[in-house]
Order: C-alpha cells, then structure tokens, then sequence
C-alpha cells in the first residue's frame, strides 16, 4: 500500500535522505532504525509530506501523495509527533475530540470514539484532567488517541507513522503502546512505520527492519536477517552479543 | 448570563454619566424606540441625551469591545501563544500609524474612508512582519520576540505619529488627540454601522474556522496532517484580523488589554474550544468595554476620562498577573 521510488531530500545542497525503493504492504510494521542523526525523523517527515523530496515519488494506495485531498490524505495517513507545543488549557479528552472535528463524524460518534480510543491507549482515567498537566509519556499517549481517532475514518487501511512512540514512556506503557500497534496492523490491516531505538523491541514487534545509516537505507529485512552483531558494530560502534530466548526471539545486549 | 449582564450594563450606560436619569424612565425610553409607545415620563431633553449621546455611544462599545475581544482570541490561537495580543505585540499601534498618516495626510472629506482603510493596512503589514520574526524552528512562535517586537513597533509608531502630531494642522490634531486616547466620543451612524458589520462578519467568520484553529493549536504540523490547508488558513486569519482591528482602531483609537483580557477570562471558565470561546468572546468583550465606557464617565463627573485609560488601568494588572503566572515556563525560553 506505500511505495517509495528514487526518493531524495537534500538540504543545504547537503544530502538528508536518499531512498531508492522501499514499500510496505497492510498489516505490517515497520521498525526504523539507525543511529542519531541517520535521517529517521526525516523519513518521517517526508512520507507524511512536511519535508517536500527534491526526487521521486511516494505513493499510498497506488496514488501518488500530491493527488491525495487533504481531507482523504488526512483520514489515511497519521502522524505521530514526538512532542506536542500545545500550551492551551485543553482536557485531555477535548484533545482527543480534534481528531475528528476537520472530518466527517457525527457528534454522538465522535464522543463513543474518543471513549473508544482513549481507553485502547489507556488514557480514559484522566479524560478530564487539564492536557498541559499530564506528565511526557501520558501526553503522547493522548495523542496517539487522538492520531487512532483520526484514522479510525479511514475507507482505505491507513498508515500510521510514529516518531519515537515509546520515548517517554514507561516500560509497561511501552509494550502495552507497542501491543496495541501491533493489534491495530494485524486486525484493521493498518501498516505502520515507527521510529525506535532500542533493537529488542524492534525484534519483537515488528515484521521489517529499515536500517539508515547517514541518510542511506543500508539494509531492510526482518529483524534477525538486519539486525547481526556485526550490522550493529559497523552502524553504531558497539559490539553487542546475541543469545537467543525460549520463543527463539533472537536478543543483542 | 453573559447576554444578563449585556443588558444590565446597556440600560446603566443609558442612565448614568453627567446627569444621571432614572431607571424605570430609561427602560420605558427604550421600550418606547421599540414599539412606538408612550410610556416614558423623560421630558425632552433627557430623551435627547439618550438617543442623540448615549445609544450610539452604547452601541459603539458594544461592537468594539465585541470586535478587539474576537480579535484577540484569535491573535492568541493564530501565535499558538495566550499572551499574545494586538495591543501588546505592536498590531494595534501599527494600525494607530495608519490611522494617524491618513487624518493628518490626506484630505478631511474623505477620513470616513481613508482612516479605516489605513488603519487596516497598518495592521495587516504589522502582523505580517511580526508573524514572520516570531516564527521559530520549531513551529512555534517565541514569546520573547512578540514581546520585543511589540515594543519595538510601538516605538517606531509612537516616533511616526508625534512627527505627524507636529506638522498637523488644528482640526487634524484635534482629530489625532481624541482619538489617540481611546474613546468611543466619536460614535456617529458611520463607524456604529461599520464596527456592527465588521463585527457580525468576523464572528461568522471566524465560526465556520474554529475547529480548524482548535487543530491549529496542536501545531502548524499537527494541524496539517488533520487535512487542513495550513497556509491558507493563516492568510485568512491574519487579514481578517487585520480587518477587525483596522475598524476599530480608526473608530475608537487604540484602546488596549480588552482583546488581552476578555479571552482569558473565557478560556478560565469555558476551557480553550474556539467553537464556544469565539462567540463568548464577543460577548463578553462588549459587556467589559461597556462597562469601562460608563466608569469612564461616572469616576471623574462632569468630566470624562478616555476609555483606554480605564481599561488600561484595569488590563495593565492583569497582564502583570499573567506574566507572574506564566513566570516559570517563561523563564525558559
């Protein structure tokens, strides 16, 4: 459902990101690794069309991201930004309810969605607690709620892009974020390409690796076929060792 | 409530100023405009005061205080930012410049249209220029810099403004002094009508944009990916505005904090949803400018202060309260 053709950002007449061929069909995740500075956020950024790519194309759905209308584009592709600046007194459940209000939802429907939505991330408890007073991990997560909202009016499976999802939150939070993504690509076909940084959770959760070095997709493939001692030693200067848990799952520490 | 105290405050400023008229008369004066009756005992006189000084004082205030309050709701979403406000970021004073060149320039016969017109050409260029020096990396637009740009704007206008001062000749600087304070003195059929069109226009509007400017809260981006066509919605937003604030700035002169004060207020007790904050807004801003207007009159009797001193007086504490609020998160940027 994504396919990505020759793209290439540049900045500065510095290259950013140059991607010759990826794609990614429904239902799968997609983890996106690669040491800072490597051009993650900026594929993010350019597949959700912030950033607009010097070369190539990017197309979702057999369309390219130019002939999308906003609203259409809008209910199919989400994003998840790793900080929000909202500094309006907002309650976390009203933030939700912004998902919906530029679309096509009825009010009785909006308000069983965001019900729906917030328990799923498990941000129901404090629907009515005041969003600038929640802590990182319990803002991002309202924002997830209200991404899933958003995308919950898609005709079409969605793509959903996450940018870092589980950097403030706990470890708890983070495999119950990380499970509930996964349900989403494996039950409403959603595919999802998602930033993460520790290389575990990558192996557990998700289907494909794409491994950027330098704004160069080195190496894509699932997560044992990428992820190798030595892969990991040349990218980030770390030796790791890899040991192997009772599902077979393999582990670097 | 709100539409309560609207009217409590209409029928006080038709009784109270130099001569203070009885209630019960006033109301019967009021009911006798509606419906041709003859109830009221005010003798001649006294129903001239209404309607020829009064009513169209009232009424301007009305729309004014309703069009800064719907201004500034919407300057604090368009920056993302609860302190900004067109008096305080140089928006206001920029189209006070406008207002000044065209009274004092071009020629009296035509002020009715050319001052407005200024007045929002002003405005507009300001806006523009403070939007793009506050824009930051990351989306954002930084306090500090709407702050300093404010003073420098101000600065700069203030400069420009005593310069035409000086080389006005008498009628002109009479035109410039009484409205250089803020006063709704110059209430005429004129400015009620356009202050009254202007208003609806941008209340309805700024309606249909509200959920937009909810998302638009989230972040420029945030609101992007929610299928709004950002850019647009900024042009839109800023010249607009820039409307609204033209008008009343060449109908009333420069009369601060109400477009501060009002939207706050509303956010405390409403929360920040543009669908119930803009209307409110507009209704809460006539009431305030209401009663500023009439404890500009009844404080010092006979005579009678401007009404930009009396809501400065009041603004100007609340924005310091403001800022003690927001110190901490303030202190960080």
């Amino acid at each position: 459902m994504l396919f990505i053709e020759n793209l290439l950002v540049t900045q500065d007449h510095r290259q950013i990101l140059s991607l010759p061929k990826a794609s990614l069909v429904s239902g799968e995740l997609v983890a996106v690794l690669g040491p800072n500075g490597a051009g993650k956020s900026s594929l993010i950024k350019t597949i959700c069309g912030e950033w607009p790519a010097n070369q190539g194309q990017i197309y979702l759905h057999d369309k390219s991201l130019q002939q999308w209308s906003r609203q259409q584009l809008a209910k199919h592709l989400g994003v998840l930004p790793q900080a929000s600046q909202l500094s309006f007194p907002f309650k976390a459940q009203e933030v939700v309810a912004i998902g919906a209000t530029p679309l096509s939802l009825k009010r009785r429907d909006i308000e069983n969605a965001v019900q729906k939505w917030m328990q799923a991330t498990d941000t129901w408890q404090f629907a009515d607690r005041i969003y600038t007073s929640l802590s990182g991990g319990e803002r991002q997560r309202v924002q997830l709620a209200r991404v899933l909202l958003q995308l919950s009016q898609a005709e079409h499976a969605p793509l959903l892009l996450l940018d870092e999802p589980t950097s403030a939150q706990d470890l708890g939070q983070q495999h119950q974020l990380l499970n509930l993504v996964k349900s989403l690509c494996q039950q409403n076909g959603f595919a999802v390409i998602s930033i993460l940084h520790d290389l575990n959770q990558a192996s557990r959760y998700a289907d494909k690796v794409w491994l950027l070095h330098q704004g160069e997709l080195v190496a894509q493939g699932s997560p044992p076929q990428v992820l190798q001692p030595e892969t990991v030693m040349k990218i980030w200067g770390y030796q790791p060792e890899l040991f192997f848990n009772s599902q077979g799952q393999q582990i670097l520490v | 409530m709100m539409s309560l105290l609207l009217m409590v405050s209409v029928l006080l400023s038709i009784m109270l100023g130099p001569m203070t008229l009885p209630a019960k008369q006033s109301l019967l004066s009021i009911l006798d405009k509606l419906f041709g009756s003859d109830f009221s005992q005010l003798n001649a006189f006294q129903t001239a005061i209404i309607w020829e000084l009064r009513w169209p004082r009232t009424l301007l205030a009305i729309f004014i205080g309703a069009l800064l309050a719907l201004c500034g709701a919407v300057t604090q979403g368009l920056f993302r930012n609860p302190l900004a406000d067109p008096g305080i970021i140089g928006v206001s004073s920029g189209a006070g410049l406008g207002a000044a060149i065209a009274i004092v320039l071009l020629p009296a016969s035509l002020s009715y249209l050319t001052t407005p017109i200024a007045a929002f050409l002003g405005g507009l260029i300001t806006t523009l220029l403070v939007y793009r020096l506050a824009q930051s990396q990351n989306g954002g637009t930084s306090v500090l810099i709407l702050l300093l740009a404010g003073v420098a704007i101000a600065a700069f206008s203030g400069a420009i403004i005593g310069f035409m001062t000086y080389i006005a000749n008498d009628m002109a600087l009479r035109e410039l002094t009484l409205w250089g304070m803020g006063s709704l003195n110059g209430a005429n059929s004129i400015s009620i009508w356009l202050s009254a069109l202007t208003c609806l226009g941008l209340l309805m509007f700024y309606q249909t944009q509200a959920p937009a400017l909810n998302a638009f809260l989230l972040g420029e981006a945030e609101a992007r990916h929610l299928g709004i066509n950002v850019e647009k919605l900024k042009l839109q937003l800023i010249v607009v505005t820039a409307i609204g604030i033209g008008i009343a700035v060449s109908a009333t002169g420069i009369i601060g904090f109400i477009s501060l004060v009002v939207p706050h207020l509303v956010r405390m007790t409403m929360g920040p949803d543009h669908r119930v904050l803009l209307p409110l807004s507009a209704l809460t801003g006539a009431v305030l400018l209401l009663m500023a207007d009439i404890g500009a009159r009844v404080i010092l009797p006979p005579a009678e202060l401007p009404v930009g001193l009396v809501t400065a007086l009041i603004g100007a504490p609340f924005f310091a309260f403001l800022l003690i609020q927001q110190r901490k998160r303030l202190s960080t940027l």
